[in-house]
C-alpha cells in the first residue's frame, strides 16, 4: 500500500511538470481561439471513497450530481472557471470491514465487537446517504494547446485542477429497513479536485464533453463513520458537460487582434511542413541591425508606426504591402507553405525596383532575449537570403531582428518577418 | 498575467497532491489483531441469577495467557465500551484469555505480581460487602493475518444469601454467619461441570453485615429482621452450606441456630427466613434448589 501511494505521488507529479514545464519553454505556443467567456452545466456519476465506499461489499451505490460552470479561457491553453454542483450518493462497508467484524455503537463511535450494554450495528448492516454540495475554483489547462498542430482544434483535452469548500450531510441507515439511525449535521469541508475532461467546440458557440476526476476532501469521513484503518475521502465522477461560448472579448484582447489583422495576411491552413530546429549562427552582415530585447523590443509606439506603414501602403501610391513571413517555433528558415508570400514579395520588388525594404525579424515570448533576439534577426536575414538568391540586389534589403514582440499575446503570429517599405529619406 | 495564472496553476496542482499522502490505506491485511468481546453466559444468567438486571461493568482487567500458562499481557479497561473499541496486538499463536470484571469493594485479584494462569485467583476480604464479580475465560488461537475475536462469556463469581428472621421486634439483633465459604475462586480451573471457575477448597467463616429491623406491614407490633450480602460460593469439597444465625431479641437472650443445605453455588441466590410467629419454625429455600435443615448448635 506504501509503495502505490508512492507511486500516485510521483505519477501526480510528473503530471504537473508536464504541464508546467512546457509553459517555461523557448516560446508559447501560438493560438488562434480567441479569449472568451463560457458558462455551462454538467453532470455525472459520482462515487465515494471513505471508510464506506460507493463499491460496497454487497451492492454498488452509484450516484448523482449536476451543476453549473462559467468562466473564461484566456488562450487556448488555460481558462479559469467557477462551478457550483450538487448530488446525492450513497456508500456501504467494503468486505475488509466486514470481515474484520466492525461494529458502529449508537454513540457514533467504531468499535472492534459489539460493546456490552450499547445498541449498535455490523458495518456490514448499514449505509451512509451523502448529500452533498460543491463550490469551487477550476484551472484548465488544454494539452492540446501545448503544440501549434493541435492549438486550433476544436478539441480541447484539458488537465484541470481545482479547489473549493463541500457540504456534506450524510444520514446511516440499515441497508435491510433503510431505517436511519445516525442524522448528520451539516459538516464543510475543503475539496481539491483533480480532472480530466475532453471536449469539443460544435459550431461557433456550442461545446460538449465528457469529464472524470477525483475530489479529495479534508476533515471528518463523507460516510459520517467514525475514522478506523480507511483514511481515504474522496470522491470520482464522471459526468458531461455542455456549454455555450459567449464570444465577448476583453479590450485588450479585441485590441491584440486588431493589431495582428492589421499587420499579418492570413495564415492559410496549419503548418505541418517543419524544419529541424537550428541553432542561429552569429550574422552581422552590414546592412543588419540587431536590436537588443530589453532596449528594442517593439513597443506599442514602434509596432504601431510599423503598422502604419503598411496599412497605409495601398492609400498612399509610393508604399508597397508586402504580406508578412511567418515561422515556426524556434525556426529561422522559411517554410515551404510560406512560399507563395515569398513569391508575392519578389514579383513586387521587381516590379518596384526603386523600393528599398527592411525586413523586421520578430520572436514570440517563449524564452530568453538573448535567444530570441539573434533569432529575430535570423528569420529576417532568411527572407533576405531568399530574395536575393532569387535576384534582387542586396543593397536593397536591410535586416533588423527585434527579438520579442511583446505587443501581442498570439504568439503564432509573433514569430514572422515583416517586410517594410522604406521611405525615401530613410533609404538615403 | 501569465506569471501569476502559472503559479496558481502549480498551487492548485500541490493542493491536489496532498491528499494522495492520506489515501486508502488498507492496513487491514497486515498484521494481526486480537478483539475482546463481551457477552453474558446465558446459562449462568438465568433464574435464579442473582441480578433482576445486568449491571454495568467495571474495572474490566483481561489477562492474555499463553497455553503454557505464563501471563503475556494484561489490559485494564474502565467499561465494556473501552474493551469493544481496542484490539491487542499478538504474535500469531494459541493463548488463554481471562477477563475479570467488577472486581471491587473487598475483592481482589492476585495479579499485583506476575501470576501464572493456574494461581489467578479472585479473594474476598473483610471489607465493606461487594457487588457481584465477573469472570470468562476462553481458549483461542489467533492468527498471522486478520482479526480474531476472543468471546468473553461472563459468569458470575460469587453467591448471594439473604437471612431474613419474620416477627422480630424493634431493636433485636440479628448475626449471620457462613461457616465454610470458599477463601478465593479460580477462574481459570476446571470445575466439575465441565467448565472453568472454582471455589477454593480451603474454607473461611463470613459473616453478614448485622441485620435491619425492617417494619412488617402484617403486624403492628412486630416486623421483619433482614441481612443479605455476596460472598464466595460454599467451597470445594463441602458436601452442604453452614449458615449460623444469632438472633438477640431486644432484651432477651439470644437464640443461635445453625443449618445446612446444598453447596451455594456461584450466580446463585439464596434466602433463609427465620419466622418467630410460628414457634421458632425455620422456613428456609434457595431458588429451585432445597430448603435448609435445621441443625442445633
Amino acid at each position: 500500500m506504501k509503495y502505490k501511494n508512492i507511486f500516485r505521488l510521483f505519477a501526480l507529479m510528473g503530471a504537473a511538470m508536464i504541464v508546467g514545464i512546457p509553459l517555461q519553454a523557448q516560446e508559447t505556443p501560438a493560438t488562434s481561439k480567441s479569449p472568451t467567456w463560457y458558462m455551462g452545466i454538467d453532470g455525472g456519476v459520482p462515487f465515494g471513497y471513505s471508510t464506506f465506499r460507493s463499491f460496497g461489499a454487497n451492492k454498488t451505490r452509484p450516484g448523482f450530481d449536476a451543476g453549473v460552470f462559467g468562466g473564461y479561457r484566456f488562450s487556448p491553453l488555460l481558462s479559469l472557471e467557477v462551478s457550483a454542483r450538487m448530488g446525492k450518493l450513497g456508500m456501504s462497508a467494503t468486505d475488509c470491514c466486514i470481515l474484520s467484524g466492525y461494529w458502529l455503537g449508537q454513540d457514533g463511535r467504531h468499535y472492534h465487537v459489539p460493546a456490552l450494554g450499547l445498541e449498535g450495528w455490523n458495518y456490514g448492516d448499514l449505509k451512509s446517504d451523502v448529500r452533498m454540495q460543491e463550490y469551487a475554483l477550476q484551472f484548465n489547462v488544454n494539452l492540446l494547446g501545448l503544440w501549434s498542430k493541435t492549438q486550433n482544434s476544436p478539441w480541447a483535452v484539458e488537465v484541470s485542477p481545482r479547489l473549493g469548500a463541500s457540504l456534506t450531510q450524510t444520514d446511516i441507515k440499515t441497508i435491510g429497513d433503510n431505517a436511519l439511525h445516525i442524522k448528520g449535521g451539516n459538516r464543510w469541508h475543503l475539496a481539491a479536485r483533480g480532472r480530466l475532461q475532453v471536449s469539443r467546440t460544435i459550431g461557433k458557440h456550442f461545446l460538449a464533453g465528457v469529464y472524470t476526476g477525483m475530489t479529495f476532501l479534508t476533515g471528518r469521513g463523507i460516510d459520517n463513520m467514525p475514522r478506523h484503518i480507511h483514511r481515504s475521502n474522496y470522491v470520482w465522477d464522471s459526468g458531461v458537460r455542455i456549454g455555450y461560448l459567449l464570444g465577448r472579448r476583453t479590450k485588450k484582447a479585441k485590441a491584440a487582434a486588431s493589431t495582428e489583422n492589421s499587420v499579418s495576411a492570413p495564415i492559410a491552413g496549419e503548418r505541418t511542413e517543419e524544419t529541424t530546429i537550428q541553432q542561429p549562427a552569429p550574422v552581422q552582415p552590414a546592412d543588419t541591425v540587431v536590436i537588443p530585447d530589453t532596449a528594442t523590443v517593439p513597443d506599442a509606439a514602434a509596432v504601431s508606426a510599423i503598422t502604419d506603414i503598411a496599412m497605409t501602403a495601398e492609400a498612399t501610391d509610393t508604399l508597397v504591402t508586402f504580406p508578412v513571413i511567418y515561422f515556426g517555433f524556434d525556426k529561422y528558415t522559411v517554410a515551404t507553405t510560406e512560399t507563395a508570400k515569398l513569391q508575392e514579395i519578389l514579383s513586387l520588388l521587381q516590379q518596384r525596383s526603386d523600393v528599398q525594404v527592411q525586413i523586421h525579424g520578430y520572436c514570440d515570448r517563449r524564452g530568453t532575449a538573448a535567444y530570441n533576439s539573434p533569432l529575430s534577426l535570423r528569420r529576417a536575414e532568411s527572407v533576405k537570403n531568399w530574395l536575393t538568391e532569387h535576384g534582387i540586389p542586396a543593397e536593397r534589403i536591410s535586416t533588423a531582428g527585434y527579438g520579442i514582440d511583446r505587443t501581442t499575446t498570439d504568439n503564432r503570429h509573433a514569430r514572422r518577418a515583416v517586410i517594410i517599405q522604406l521611405r525615401k529619406e530613410e533609404s538615403k | 498575467m501569465k506569471r501569476p495564472l502559472l503559479y496558481t496553476l502549480y498551487i492548485m496542482c500541490i493542493a491536489a497532491l496532498l491528499p494522495f499522502t492520506s489515501c486508502s490505506r488498507g492496513i487491514h491485511e497486515q498484521g494481526n489483531a486480537l478483539a475482546i468481546e463481551i457477552v453474558w453466559d446465558e446459562n449462568s444468567m438465568s433464574e435464579g441469577d442473582d441480578t433482576d438486571t445486568p449491571p454495568d461493568l467495571t474495572g474490566i482487567t483481561v489477562y492474555i495467557y499463553g497455553t503454557d500458562g505464563t501471563l503475556r499481557d494484561s489490559i485494564r479497561y474502565n467499561n465494556a465500551g473501552e474493551v469493544a473499541a481496542n484490539s491487542h496486538q499478538v504474535p500469531a499463536g494459541d493463548y488463554v484469555i481471562v477477563t475479570t470484571s467488577n472486581v471491587e469493594g473487598s475483592l481482589s485479584v492476585n495479579d499485583e505480581e506476575i501470576v501464572s494462569l493456574e494461581q489467578l485467583m479472585i479473594e474476598q476480604g473483610e471489607d465493606a460487602p461487594p457487588g457481584q464479580a465477573y469472570y470468562s475465560i476462553q481458549w483461542v488461537h489467533v492468527d498471522a493475518t486478520g482479526v480474531t475475536t476472543s468471546r468473553q462469556e461472563l459468569r458470575p463469581v460469587l453467591s448471594r444469601l439473604q437471612v431474613n428472621v419474620v416477627g422480630a421486634t424493634e431493636g433485636s439483633t440479628l448475626q449471620a454467619e457462613v461457616l465454610n465459604a470458599a477463601k478465593c475462586f479460580y477462574p481459570s480451573r476446571p470445575n466439575s461441570a465441565g467448565s472453568y471457575g472454582i471455589p477454593s477448597e480451603e474454607t473461611t467463616a463470613y459473616t453478614l453485615p448485622a441485620g435491619a429491623f425492617v417494619t412488617d406491614t402484617r403486624a403492628e407490633t412486630t416486623g421483619r429482621m433482614s441481612t443479605d450480602s455476596h460472598l464466595m460460593p460454599t467451597a470445594t469439597g463441602e458436601t452442604e452450606a453452614v449458615v449460623r444465625i444469632t438472633y438477640t431479641p431486644q432484651g432477651g437472650t439470644p437464640v443461635t441456630q445453625t443449618y445446612r443445605s446444598k453447596p451455594m453455588l456461584s450466580g446463585k441466590q439464596y434466602e433463609l427466613t427465620l419466622n418467630l410467629d410460628m414457634e421458632i419454625v425455620l422456613d428456609g429455600y434457595d431458588y429451585g434448589t432445597s430448603d435448609w435443615d435445621r441443625v442445633e448448635f
